[in-house]
C-alpha cells in the first residue's frame, strides 16, 4: 500500500478535521456520486498537456476521462491520447507488471513525453500490482519522471482523487526544476482549482495580468510539465473555488513558504474579496493602488449596466439545483443582479461548500441538503420560481418537466468568471427567460383542441 | 484475429474506441419499461456508464449503483447488495430489476447473483409481478455489443423460466424483433413501422425506439421511461417467429427456438439493397400480403441514389472502427457500391466479421491511424476517433457509440430502403464536400 493512507482523512486546514469517524462511515448504497478517486486524479492531471497518462486497468476505466476531454476539458496534444492497459482476464490472473513495463517503453519510444503518469485502478490495487517498482525501473531506464498514482476508485469520491493527485504533484513534480530567474516577476502566483479551468482560466489570467499579476502555473488547468516543476517559485497560491486541493496548498506553504488563500471570481463581490486578498499578501503600494483603481472602474461600469441593460432580471425568482462548488459560487452573482433565490437544492457537497452557501444566502432562501428531484420540483412550483439553474445531469429534471432552465456547466458555456463573466451570465439569463420555447413547449396538440383560434 | 494476437504486437491500447460491456447491458435495459439496472462496482463505474450514455443520447439514464467500498472488501458486501435491492424496490417500484456485476465483482469474489437469488426467495411478496435478473459483464472482455446481447439473453432466459402456467398456444401473425446494439432508436422505430405496415404484430426487445428517442411523456422519473412493458414482454414466448438483427443477437433467437420452438431468421443490419430486399421478402411471405406502395417507391429512390452516389464511392478507401455487427452491416452496404478498399478495426473478436474478405483486426484507433498512413477517403468511427481523423486530414463521419457533440444522432435511420439512401447520401456528402474544398 502506498504510504500515507491512514492520513488521507485528516486535513489540518479543513473545517471537518476533527471528525475522525468520517473515514469509517459506511457507504450508503444507491447513490451515484460524482466520480471516484481515479477519475478525480485524472481530472487534475489530464490538463498537463504534454504528459502521457497510462491507465493500468481494464478498458472501462478510461471511458470516463475520454468523455471529459470530449466535453471541452483542456488537454494538450498528448493528454488527449488515451493510453489504457486494457487488461484481460489472463493479465489479472497472471499479473500485469511485465506488460505495464513494456507499455511504458512503448509510450516512450513512440511518443517521447517529458513524463508519464501511471494510474492504478481498483483491480490492480486488489491484485497488489507493484506500480512503484515498475515505475522506478522504467524511470532509471529512460531518465524521465514516471509517476505512479495509487488511486483506487474504491476508497472514495472524486475529491479524494483530486487531493491525491495534488499530493503526487507535490511529492514528485513541484520544485524539481527552477525556471530562469530572469523570467520571474515580483507578482508571480499559481492558480489551484479542483475543477479544470479552460475558458474561465483564460478569463481570470487576462484580468490578473491587467493589474500586473502573473500566473506561472495552473494546477488542473492547461499547463505544461515544466511549468509545473517550477511552481514552487510563485509568491502566492490562490485556490480558486476549491477545497480538495487544499492539502497541496498547505504542503507548499509548509515546505516552500508560499502562503495561500481561497477565493472565487464569480460576481463583483467575490472578485473584490479575491483581489483584496491578493493585495494584502503582496503588501505593495503600487499594486494596491492599481488594483483598487481597476476594481472601481470595472464595478462602476458594471453597476450602470446592471441598472440599464439587465434591469429586467430584477425580482426574478430562481431555484438553484446544482452540486459541488457550483452550488455556492453563483449565489452572490445572482443577488448582485437583483435576482431572488427561492431555493437551493444540492446533493454532493463537501462540508465547506455548505457553509459557504450558508454564509451567502439571504433569509428567504431555502437550502435543501440531500434533496431529491421530486422535492426540488415541488419547491419550484410552490415558490412560483421563474427559472431553474442546473448543472450536469440535473439538467434532465427541468427538461423532462418542461420548466425553464439554464445549464451552467462550464463545458457548455465557458464559465462566468470576471466582470465580463457577470455580463455573460446576465445576458444568458435574460436570453433564456425570453425564449418563446417555454410557452410553445406547453402548447396543446391538435388532438386536444378543436381550434387554435387566433393563438 | 483474437486478443492474444494483439497482446503479442502491442502491450497496451492507444486510443481505444470500445466501451465496456456494462454500458451495453445498461443500454439494453433502457428498452424495457420501468426497468432499473443496478451496477455492482466502485462508485465511479456507474457514474461513467451513466455519463457516457447520457452524452450520446441526451437523455436521462435509469441506473442505480451498489458502490463497493473498502469495508465491503473486508467484511463482505452482502449487506450492501441486500440493502440496495430493498431500497430500489421500496423507493422506485420498478417492474424489472437487473443486477450487473463488473470486473470488480469478479476480482473481489463477491457472489452477487447468489446473494440476490437468496434475497429474492426470502422476499417473494416484494417481487410479485416483477422480474429480477442478474448477470456478470466484466470489462476485461467483450465490448458494448456483447454486453447488450448477453443482457437481452439473460432477460429472455428469466422470462422463460418464470413463465408459470402461461398459455403456450402460439399467436399467429406475431413476431419477435431482437434489434442489435448497432441499431439506433430511430432504426428500431423504422423497423417497427415496416413490420406493422404488413399487418404483423411485433414485440421488440429491447425497444429503444420508445425510450431513448426523447419524449416528455412521463416527466421526471428514476426508472426507464419507455420501452417494452413487462407483461407484453412475457407474450414473446407465444410469438410464431423471431427476427434477430446482428449476429450478436443470434444466441437470443436460438434460445427461443430451442426452448419454445420459435423459428428465427438473422439479418446483419437491414442496411443496403440486398438485405433490405431479403427483409421485405420475409415480411411479404410471412404476412402473405403485398405491403404498402410507399416501400416500392422507396426502393426506386434507393436505386436512383445508388447510381447518383456511385461516382463518389468509386475507387475510394474507407476506414472504419466499429463494433463487429455494425461493421458487417455497413460493409455489406458499401460493398454494393464498389469501393476500392476497406480497412477496419473492431473492438472485440467476433465470428461475424468473417463475411468481410479484407483483413479486420481487433485493435484501437492508433491501429486505424496506421492504416490511414497510405491515405484514405473516409473515416467512420465514434467520437473518440474524430480528432485523429481530422488530424490526418480524412473526412470524418460519426457512427457507432458514443457520438458526442451532435444533435439527433440517436434518431438517424439507416435501415430499409429509405434509411440506406439517407446513410449513403450523408456519407457521400461528407466525402464530396472535402473534394470540393481541396
Amino acid at each position: 500500500m502506498p504510504k500515507g493512507i491512514p492520513n488521507l482523512y485528516i486535513e489540518p486546514d479543513c473545517e471537518h478535521n476533527r471528525q475522525f469517524a468520517k473515514g469509517c462511515a459506511a457507504p450508503s448504497p444507491g447513490e451515484i456520486t460524482k466520480g471516484c478517486v481515479f477519475q478525480g486524479s485524472q481530472a487534475v492531471l489530464l490538463p498537463i498537456s504534454d504528459a502521457a497518462h497510462l491507465v493500468h486497468g481494464t478498458s472501462g476505466c478510461l471511458q470516463n476521462s475520454w468523455s471529459m476531454l470530449e466535453a471541452g476539458m483542456p488537454g494538450g496534444p498528448l493528454s488527449k491520447f488515451g493510453f489504457s492497459m486494457g487488461l484481460t482476464e489472463m493479465d489479472i490472473i497472471l499479473g500485469g507488471q511485465k506488460k505495464l513495463f513494456e507499455a511504458i517503453n512503448y509510450i516512450v519510444e513512440h511518443y517521447r513525453p517529458p513524463c508519464i503518469f501511471v494510474y492504478a485502478t481498483c483491480i490492480t490495487i486488489l491484485t497488489a500490482e507493484d506500480l512503484d517498482t515498475v515505475c522506478r525501473k522504467a524511470e532509471s531506464l529512460w531518465s524521465i519522471p514516471i509517476i505512479p498514482l495509487h488511486n483506487s476508485g474504491l476508497t472514495g469520491s472524486g475529491n479524494m482523487g483530486n487531493r491525491q493527485a495534488g499530493e503526487a504533484l507535490f511529492e514528485k513534480v513541484i520544485g524539481t526544476c527552477d525556471s530562469d530567474p530572469r523570467k520571474l516577476t515580483p507578482f508571480d502566483i499559481n492558480l489551484i482549482g479542483d475543477h479544470h479551468f479552460s475558458k474561465e482560466g483564460h478569463e481570470i489570467e487576462a484580468m490578473l495580468s491587467k493589474i500586473g499579476i502573473r500566473v506561472i502555473s495552473r494546477i488542473a488547468g492547461e499547463c505544461t510539465f515544466s511549468e509545473l516543476r517550477s511552481a514552487h517559485q510563485a509568491k502566492l497560491n490562490m485556490l480558486v473555488c476549491s477545497r480538495s486541493m487544499v492539502t497541496l496548498a498547505r504542503k507548499m506553504r509548509d515546505s516552500f513558504g508560499i502562503p495561500y488563500f481561497e477565493g472565487s471570481f464569480c460576481g463583483s463581490r467575490e472578485i473584490r474579496f479575491s483581489l483584496r486578498q491578493l493585495s494584502f499578501h503582496f503588501q505593495d503600494e503600487g499594486l494596491d493602488k492599481q488594483l483598487h483603481r481597476y476594481m472601481r472602474r470595472e464595478e462602476e461600469r458594471l453597476n450602470k449596466e446592471i441598472l440599464r441593460r439587465y434591469k429586467s432580471l430584477k425580482g426574478k425568482k430562481v431555484v438553484l439545483f446544482t452540486d459541488g462548488i457550483e452550488s455556492w459560487i453563483y449565489i452572490s452573482l445572482l443577488y448582485e443582479l437583483g435576482i431572488k433565490i427561492a431555493a437551493i437544492g444540492t446533493n454532493q457537497n463537501a462540508q465547506e461548500d455548505l457553509s459557504r452557501i450558508k454564509e451567502r444566502i439571504h433569509e428567504d432562501t431555502l437550502l435543501v441538503v440531500q434533496s431529491d428531484e421530486t422535492r426540488i420540483l415541488k419547491l419550484y412550483r410552490e415558490r412560483k420560481a421563474d427559472l431553474m439553474i442546473v448543472s450536469g445531469r440535473n439538467a434532465f429534471v427541468p427538461l423532462k418537466e418542461r420548466i425553464p432552465f439554464m445549464n451552467i456547466d462550464e463545458e457548455q458555456h465557458g464559465g462566468y468568471a470576471g466582470y465580463d463573466g457577470v455580463r455573460r451570465f446576465a445576458q444568458g439569463l435574460m436570453d433564456t427567460l425570453e425564449q418563446p420555447i417555454w410557452k410553445i413547449i406547453r402548447r396543446r396538440s391538435p388532438w386536444e383542441v378543436e381550434s387554435y383560434g387566433q393563438g | 484475429m483474437d486478443k492474444a494476437d494483439r497482446a503479442a504486437s502491442k502491450p497496451l491500447s492507444v486510443n481505444p474506441f470500445q466501451t465496456s460491456q456494462s454500458v451495453g447491458g445498461v443500454l439494453a435495459l433502457q428498452g424495457i419499461y420501468r426497468a432499473v439496472p443496478v451496477l455492482h462496482g466502485a462508485q465511479g463505474c456507474a457514474e461513467s456508464v451513466k455519463t457516457v450514455l447520457s452524452r450520446h443520447f441526451r437523455e436521462p439514464i435509469s441506473l442505480q449503483n451498489i458502490a463497493i467500498h473498502e469495508q465491503n472488501l473486508i467484511f463482505g458486501g452482502g449487506d450492501g447488495i441486500r440493502e440496495m435491492i430493498r431500497l430500489v424496490m421500496e423507493r422506485h417500484h420498478p417492474d424489472v430489476v437487473a443486477l450487473i456485476g463488473t470486473s470488480l465483482t469478479e476480482v473481489v469474489g463477491e457472489d452477487l447473483l447468489g446473494t440476490a437469488e437468496t434475497y429474492y426467495r426470502q422476499h417473494k411478496e416484494m417481487f410479485k409481478d416483477k422480474l429480477m435478473c442478474g448477470l456478470y459483464l466484466p470489462d476485461y472482455e467483450g465490448s458494448l455489443e456483447s454486453g447488450y446481447a448477453k443482457t437481452v439473453f439473460a432477460v429472455i432466459q428469466k422470462v422463460i423460466r418464470s413463465r408459470g402456467r402461461l398459455s403456450r398456444k402460439k399467436k399467429r401473425g406475431r413476431i419477435n424483433l431482437l434489434p442489435g446494439s448497432h441499431l439506433t432508436p430511430g432504426d428500431v422505430m423504422e423497423l417497427k413501422e415496416m413490420i406493422a405496415s404488413f399487418d404483423i404484430e411485433v414485440i421488440v426487445l429491447p425497444d429503444l425506439s420508445s425510450s431513448l428517442t426523447g419524449h416528455l411523456m412521463t416527466g421526471h422519473t428514476a426508472l426507464s421511461r419507455g420501452g417494452i412493458p413487462l407483461d407484453y414482454l412475457r407474450e414473446m414466448l407465444t410469438s410464431t417467429y423471431t427476427v434477430a438483427i446482428g449476429s450478436s443477437m443470434e444466441p437470443c433467437a436460438r434460445l427461443l427456438q430451442e426452448e419454445l420452438q420459435i423459428p428465427y431468421q438473422m439479418f446483419h443490419g437491414v442496411t443496403g439493397l440486398r438485405e433490405s430486399d431479403e427483409f421485405f421478402l420475409f415480411l411479404r411471405q410471412f404476412s402473405q400480403s403485398e405491403g404498402q406502395n410507399k416501400y416500392r417507391w422507396q426502393r426506386q429512390f434507393l436505386l436512383d441514389c445508388l447510381l447518383d452516389t456511385r461516382s463518389v464511392f468509386r475507387g475510394k478507401r474507407i476506414l472504419a472502427a466499429l463494433e463487429p455487427d455494425h461493421l458487417v452491416a455497413l460493409y455489406q452496404c458499401l460493398s454494393e457500391l464498389g469501393i476500392k478498399s476497406f480497412g477496419a478495426v473492431i473492438s472485440a473478436a467476433s465470428p461475424a466479421v468473417a463475411v468481410i474478405p479484407e483483413a479486420v483486426q481487433v485493435g484501437d484507433l492508433e491501429d486505424l491511424e496506421r492504416m490511414a498512413a497510405g491515405g484514405a477517403d473516409l473515416w467512420l468511427s465514434n467520437s473518440y476517433g474524430e480528432q485523429t481523423a481530422l488530424k490526418s486530414g480524412i473526412p470524418y463521419f460519426p457512427l457507432g457509440f458514443p457520438v458526442f457533440n451532435r444533435f439527433g444522432s440517436p434518431a438517424n435511420v439507416s435501415v430499409g430502403y429509405r434509411g440506406t439512401a439517407d446513410l449513403l447520401n450523408q456519407i457521400a456528402n461528407i466525402m464530396n464536400s472535402k473534394e470540393r474544398i481541396s
